[in-house]
């Protein structure tokens, strides 16, 4: 069971399907692991309700119900399999696996240093989202982010000033946040992250370098 | 068809129409809901940025899921409006905002199942959706704003909080008391 959950607003935006594709992605993976927010997100659709039976109905075409009657008894397309859990590979939960279909090691991964390597997935509105892989006992530089952060930990963990992370935990941070990760000795650590803005990293040589990241 | 008035069904009553359209295939049942519940997903569909003649048609497409998905429908879960509601926003993320909805799959090898007994399981979903419907009109009018541009408008809270000309934190912490209040209610009353 996760120790480290979404805020409510996002499970909300979540339910009321408002989330840009990253965002969403990352939260339905946390919810693929997280009962707790499975149930806050069921209540908020449970609001979501509340407020459609509140709206003042717009009046269907005439022939809106005889023509969906009609079409009741039309085959059925095929629904998406999912795609195949790749031998070797932490078990990624849809819908995350659906956007590594080819497995980890099919992924364009850069090395970042000090231990830790990268792989773009998908960018929009909300950020960049990405796999980030730090070694056993590797730590990031202590940085602070130019925007919101989501970092939702798929294999290992990693213990920061906030707490320890391990598997489903989904740390939130916004632009206040200043950390420095610590890799858990033993595994690797493999993390789903959301990036808005970019780091900034405290010591100054760094925050030059930050400029050539690729989140 | 003799159809009995939509508007007076309870519920309940509406559940009940919903599982009956999953087990018996019951078209007049399917015919009460639709009545009952496109023009309100049309509605919802303008507030979100359709045109009336597109969300007619992503409303009678809302209908063919349902009618197509009504047999997976488990009343212990969701109450039949809740359930129609989820399946109308993702088509209308589909449709309307041209995107995909990702979404957790209970029959995935990964997914970590609900665990057995759950303090509140005793709670029938009609109970609980009637007991947030209430806790969710019962909130202050601030509150209540910032739950009601969530769901209707298709805007990062960013956009609601300038919007509102309130600072963005305001918005949320608005949004957590609501969250925060609709929750203590559930648990004051199970």
């Amino acid at each position: 069971m996760s120790a480290h959950h979404p805020h409510d607003e996002l499970l909300v935006s979540y339910a009321a399907g408002t989330l840009p594709e990253t965002a969403s992605v990352i939260v339905a993976t946390h919810l693929a692991l997280c009962p707790a927010c499975r149930k806050s997100v069921s209540r908020a659709e449970c609001i979501g309700e509340a407020l459609i039976q509140d709206i003042a109905p717009v009046r269907m075409e005439a022939l809106a119900l005889d023509s969906t009657l009609a079409r009741l008894d039309e085959e059925q397309p095929s629904t998406t399999v999912a795609p195949p859990v790749p031998s070797g590979d932490p078990l990624l939960p849809r819908p995350l696996r659906d956007l590594v279909p080819q497995g980890l090691q099919a992924l364009k991964w850069k090395t970042l240093g000090g231990g830790f390597r990268y792989a773009a997935l998908k960018a929009d509105g909300a950020g960049r989202l990405g796999l980030l892989e730090g070694q056993p006992g590797k730590a990031t530089p202590h940085h602070g982010h130019h925007g919101d952060e989501f970092t939702l930990v798929l294999s290992g963990g990693y213990t920061d000033e906030l707490g320890a992370f391990a598997r489903g935990d989904l740390q939130c941070g916004d632009s206040t946040l200043m950390h420095r990760q610590v890799v858990d000795a033993g595994a690797a650590c493999l993390c789903l992250v959301l990036t808005r803005g970019g780091i900034r990293p405290s010591h100054p040589v760094l925050r030059l370098l930050a400029r050539f990241l690729p989140f | 068809m003799t159809l009995a008035d939509p508007s007076t069904l309870t519920p309940a009553e509406m559940t009940a129409r919903l599982v009956a359209v999953g087990r018996e295939r019951d078209k007049a049942a399917f015919a009460e809901l639709f009545s009952y519940y496109a023009p309100r997903i049309k509605a919802y569909l303008i507030r979100h940025g359709a045109g009336a003649s597109q969300a007619d048609e992503v409303a009678q497409e809302a209908f063919i899921t349902v009618w197509r998905k009504a047999a997976m429908f488990d009343p212990a879960k969701a109450s039949a409006g809740t359930w129609i509601f989820a399946i109308a926003r993702n088509l209308r993320i589909d449709s309307i905002r041209r995107g995909r909805r990702p979404e957790f799959d209970p029959n995935d090898p990964a997914f970590v199942p609900d665990p057995e007994a759950q303090p509140d399981d005793t709670l029938e979903a009609e109970q609980m959706r009637a007991r947030i419907t209430d806790a969710v009109n019962q909130l202050p009018p601030d509150q209540a704003e910032v739950i009601k541009l969530s769901f209707f408008e298709d805007k990062p809270h960013s956009e609601i909080a300038a919007k509102l000309a309130l600072p963005l934190g305001t918005v949320k912490s608005r949004l957590r008391m609501a969250m925060r209040r609709i929750r203590s209610t559930i648990e004051a009353s199970s």
